[in-house]
């Protein structure tokens, strides 16, 4: 990247800085006859008497000279005005494509970091440069050249009109710029010093903000928030103090050439108003002086703003540049050039000498000397350590080696670029990294090289594309489409969508997966539009299921929806309403609240046994919770009512023991005694306050409900009816039509076992699978168990079908017979091609073909499990610490 | 069956019986209320362990896998509980449990009931009788198995007691 700000600057839009120089070159005239219109105005229109004027070939009258001249200079005006809009528009633009240039140049170095270098550099310095820092800048570039140009331009214009007018008066009121031009960068070092300073400071509050976040738990287990509270407070202390002192400095220097520029107009008057008593000038000269002098002033003042701007930027500018360039940048062509080879890598790794030295300089292994075998299985064992890692890594192509050779298939490995080890090799750590976005993003992930096709042309999209492309060119970013297709089927010999979703399938189940998926799939809705077919198979098995349940030994399970009977394992609302809300108007607490809801309580004769029931159930509420102290969230989880607002409950309780009637109570007290009731699960709460009186009135209030239910309110409900799909329910749900019973032991294994088979019966696995590809995983994959993260990373490893897998510690997190059962579906499904594993455990090398034992730094052993399981071996020495150990 | 009955149930438990009624509301109301037929298996050996079970009708047996297959060991009644050595213990369940005529049950939750323990110590000392009553049941029947038989099993316990024993000791010599 440019050294310098300017530099980056020319190099990047020297041909718009041009065109906005031409631009405001034309302003200039325009500037110059604004000066002289009023001057000819009070000199020649007013002050010179009535009597005739020339104008060209005709000859005016006094008046229509000076409405000439008026118009004249409304014109000018305007004129000068419209440039100064496009000028401003322009400008602004140029800046913001060299912004967009800057932070993408920024994040595209961080792509091209050596990943050692994640470990020293703060990932919450890096956030703040690219957002906030270079901001500011974007603003400068823009008018970096212009801006000084346009002004220096007035300057001039204005000095000219002086000298012009009176060549003693236009030097006098320059007298002290040298002055200024002197003293203010001598200044302004120190105020550069500080603000290198200032960037630093808040790089490093928000490297910190970043670190307490993620050890919020140390900090609270510790108890340490004071103390943490404290460095903040001193760090902020810092920040001010440092701040308080710029601005005092930057003021110091505005103070300093406000006074100069005042000291100007004492020359005018003083001088000016002498020579006009004098005769040496006449007055109209005098005024449009001191008019020329305010405009001048206004162009030094904003050199002068200009000059403070840049050094701040400038500064900016070298500050953030320099924590871009970290030893060992891979190069553009290394992360760009789109290569593959011929034929695959099946035949053999070599290395000789491979030396790995860290980021301190100390020796991690050297001269390591080893021949693997693709198409055989390759373990490596050993304590984990550093080593490991860093070798497991290195032949995985993530890392570069210090010193040494190593060749794949007898090429050099640094001959490949990214785009090839990535397709070649799949390599995973540990704990891969879960990306936020739905699960399929997650576990397509490694087929996105390069855009394989354009998206859909709808017409309307073409424009914009060209736009896009237009705009990503003029501003060096990347032309690739966002929208295009990514996912590259072809590359692991598939065809389209559906066989994409067999072959996943195929693979979740290698890693154990496939139930979990299928599991958010079930708890997922499903894009009816997308997938019509599924809405009758869905029917059909909520039949298929209705009729095992009638089943004897599956009786009791679950009660369906019945539109003529009140389901004793639904909520109260669910009952009323018989449908499920779509949107916020009917759900949660908005129900009770709802003028349609309690209209048609009230008109089924419900609103008042609701009031009561409500009453007893917050008394319940208030006898059981509220003498817990400090609520203790064991108990509370329980509890209807939210425990802050017990207070208000207990409250209103005692009016009411107190003699106050329910129709006493405020509109708000009965919908907050209402509220509760609705969410009572007559077989779960088991409070005896729903009788069949009671529910044959909501019965009554359901049919109501439907009827009447106003036609704009129509689409906020999605009404239970057995023959229809129900597409804000998930599919378990659309496939149940009915409520799991709450009495009934193991409900939920033994009704989730009967609908994977009236599932998989009916061919509807894929579109659950489906579906549970559209899970939101949360940042960092935080709905995901840690093993099922492992599970994705190692899924995603083994979709893009690599000629070499290479991963460290992958399973470790699983327990033993899945890490068995994994280890073998894995090496069967890589059976002809390499596989390199770095293990956590020595007893899983077993099924390796070949294994390598690393001992601090050195490759103590290696050869086939059989080989190295003898007494004497270091081999045998880990095996037997690992055997006791578990 | 409604909260009050349950209530009522709860009182005459020996595990809840200085509960005062509000709580054993908040106990029956925190708890999940389960039917198992006859055969039925409420507990399996092995299973994680997540929630203790009062029985409230019914009678269950405990069965333990052997070589010759399960084997009913003891009965547990109404009023008995299970499931709370897993619980304590933090392991998972040591036996299973069948049900031997039809079983009603309150399931409590693992957290609550640890909690409910930290608050009331009377229903700890339930427990704790109640599994000093189940050691002493053990010794006896252990007496009146023929002797080597008896061996066998003190061997197998002195290991464990006598190693914990040792390693106390040893703790008390360092302090």
């Amino acid at each position: 990247m440019e050294k310098s700000l300017y530099k980056y600057i020319l190099t990047h839009s020297y041909k718009q800085q041009i065109l906005l120089l031409l631009l405001i070159f034309t302003s200039y005239p325009l500037i110059y006859i604004g000066f002289t219109i009023p001057k000819l105005i009070i000199n020649d229109a007013i002050s010179l008497g009535p009597g005739t004027r020339i104008v060209g070939w005709y000859r005016i009258t006094q008046l229509e000279y000076l409405v000439v001249l008026c118009f004249g200079f409304l014109l000018v005006v305007l004129a000068g005005g419209g440039i100064k809009f496009t000028i401003n528009v322009y400008r602004g633009m140029v800046g913001e494509r060299l912004l967009r240039r800057l932070r993408y140049d920024l994040i595209n170095r961080v792509m091209r970091f050596p990943l050692p270098a994640f470990n020293r550099i703060s990932q919450g310095e890096v956030v703040s440069m690219v957002t906030q820092e270079v901001e500011k800048l974007g603003k400068f570039m823009g008018e970096s050249i212009s801006l000084p140009a346009f002004q220096g331009g007035i300057l001039l214009t204005s000095l000219t009109f002086l000298i012009v007018e009176n060549w003693m008066m236009g030097l006098a009121s320059m007298a002290l710029y040298p002055l200024q031009i002197y003293l203010i960068p001598k200044l302004q070092v120190k105020v550069n010093a500080l603000e290198a300073k200032r960037v630093q400071m808040v790089r490093s509050l928000s490297a910190r903000i970043g670190e307490t976040m993620s050890g919020a738990q140390e900090i609270h287990s510790h108890a340490v928030t004071q103390y943490e509270l404290a460095e903040y407070s001193a760090r902020l202390g810092n920040t001010f103090a440092l701040r308080y002192n710029l601005f005092k400095k930057k003021f110091f220097i505005k103070f300093f050439n406000n006074f100069l520029a005042q000291i100007g107009p004492f020359f005018f008057y003083l001088a000016g108003g002498y020579m006009v008593i004098t005769g040496k000038l006449s007055l109209g000269g005098l005024v449009a002086m001191i008019g020329a002098y305010k405009d001048m002033y206004a162009p030094w003042k904003e050199m002068l703003n200009y000059y403070q701007q840049k050094e701040e930027a400038r500064v900016k500018y070298q500050q953030v540049i320099s924590q871009f360039e970290p030893a060992g940048l891979l190069s553009e062509e290394f992360i760009s050039a789109d290569q593959d080879l011929e034929n695959p890598l099946l035949g053999k790794v070599s290395a000789s000498g491979l030396t790995y030295t860290d980021d301190n300089d100390n020796p991690v292994f050297e001269a390591l000397s080893i021949q693997l075998d693709l198409s055989k299985h390759t373990a490596i064992v050993g304590p984990s350590g550093n080593e490991k890692l860093s070798l497991t890594m290195i032949l995985a192509r993530v890392l570069d080696h210090s010193k040494g050779q190593l060749k794949f298939d007898d090429m050099d490995a640094r001959s490949f670029t990214e785009a090839v080890t990535g397709r070649r090799i799949s390599y995973s750590g540990s704990q891969p990294y879960i990306f936020s976005g739905t699960l399929g993003d997650n576990l397509f992930f490694s087929l996105k090289h390069r855009p394989v096709a354009d998206p859909e042309d709808d017409g309307q999209h073409s424009k914009h594309e060209e736009w896009r492309r237009r705009e990503s060119a003029l501003s060096g970013n990347s032309l690739f489409d966002i929208n295009a297709e990514w996912i590259d089927f072809q590359s692991i010999s598939i065809n389209g969508g559906e066989e994409l979703t067999r072959e996943l399938v195929r693979i979740l189940r290698i890693v154990n997966l496939d139930e979990e998926v299928f599991q958010f799939g079930l708890q997922g809705t499903i894009d009816v539009k997308e997938h019509p077919e599924f809405v009758g198979k869905v029917l059909d098995a909520r039949k298929d299921l209705r009729k095992r349940l009638a089943d004897p030994k599956n009786e009791g399970y679950v009660e369906p929806f019945e539109s003529e009977k009140y389901n004793r394992n639904a909520s109260l609302i669910e009952n009323l309403m018989f449908g499920t809300p779509v949107g916020g108007e009917f759900s949660g607490d908005a129900s009770a609240r709802h003028p349609f809801v309690r209209a048609v309580l009230k008109k089924a004769g419900l609103e008042e046994d609701l009031v009561e029931i409500g009453y007893k159930v917050a008394s319940l509420m208030v006898e059981l919770f509220s003498d817990m102290e400090g609520g203790n969230q064991n108990y509370q989880q329980f509890s209807f009512l939210d425990i802050d607002e017990l207070p208000r409950f207990q409250a209103l309780c005692s009016r009411l023991e107190g003699g106050e009637s329910f129709g006493d109570l405020s509109e708000e007290e009965r919908t907050q005694l209402i509220a509760p009731t609705f969410k009572m699960v007559t077989t779960r709460h088991r409070l005896s306050l729903i009788d069949e009186e009671i529910e044959a009135k909501i019965l009554t209030a359901r049919a109501i409900f439907a009827r009447e239910l106003p036609e704009e309110l129509k689409e906020k409900i999605d009404f239970f009816d057995p023959d229809r799909f129900n597409a804000t329910a998930s599919i378990q749900d659309n496939i149940l039509f009915g409520k799991l019973a709450h009495g009934k032991p193991h409900a939920s294994t033994v009704i989730g076992k009967i609908l994977h088979e009236v599932i998989e019966e009916r061919g509807m696995f894929e579109a659950v699978i489906d579906a549970g590809l559209s899970t939101r995983v949360g940042t960092g994959g935080m709905i995901l168990s840690n093993p099922a993260r492992q599970k994705v990373g190692l899924a995603r490893c083994i979709l893009k079908k690599p000629d070499i897998l290479v991963l460290y510690h992958l399973i470790s997190r699983l327990d033993g017979s899945e890490r068995q059962q994994i280890l073998s579906a894995l090496l069967e499904e890589f059976k002809d091609r390499g596989v390199i594993f770095a293990l956590k455990y020595p007893t899983l090398a077993e099924p390796f073909d070949h294994i390598l034992v690393m001992r601090a730094g050195e490759l103590v052993e290696q050869g086939s499990f059989s080989d190295l399981d003898r007494p004497g071996t270091y081999f045998s020495e880990l095996l037997e610490q690992e055997r006791t150990h578990s | 069956m409604s909260l009050i009955e349950e209530m009522r149930l709860l009182k005459e438990l020996p595990l809840f019986a200085e509960i005062e009624e509000s709580k054993l509301k908040l106990i029956a109301f925190a708890s999940q209320r389960l039917r198992y037929s006859p055969g039925e298996i409420a507990i399996m050996e092995g299973d994680a362990t997540d929630s203790i079970y009062v029985i409230i009708g019914g009678e269950a047996e405990v069965v333990i896998e052997t070589a010759s297959g399960p084997l009913p060991v003891a009965a547990i009644g109404r009023n008995g509980i299970f499931g709370e050595i897993g619980v304590l213990c933090d392991v998972p369940r040591t036996a299973t449990i069948r049900a031997f005529t039809e079983l009603d049950v309150l399931r409590i939750e693992k957290s609550f009931f640890l909690q409910l323990l930290d608050d009331f110590p009377s229903v700890s000392r339930v427990i704790m009788t109640e599994l000093g009553m189940r050691l002493a049941r053990a010794l006896k029947f252990i007496s009146q198995v023929p002797r080597d038989q008896a061996e066998t099993i003190m061997k197998a316990l002195n290991i464990d007691l006598g190693g914990r024993g040792g390693r106390i000791e040893k703790k008390k010599e360092d302090g």
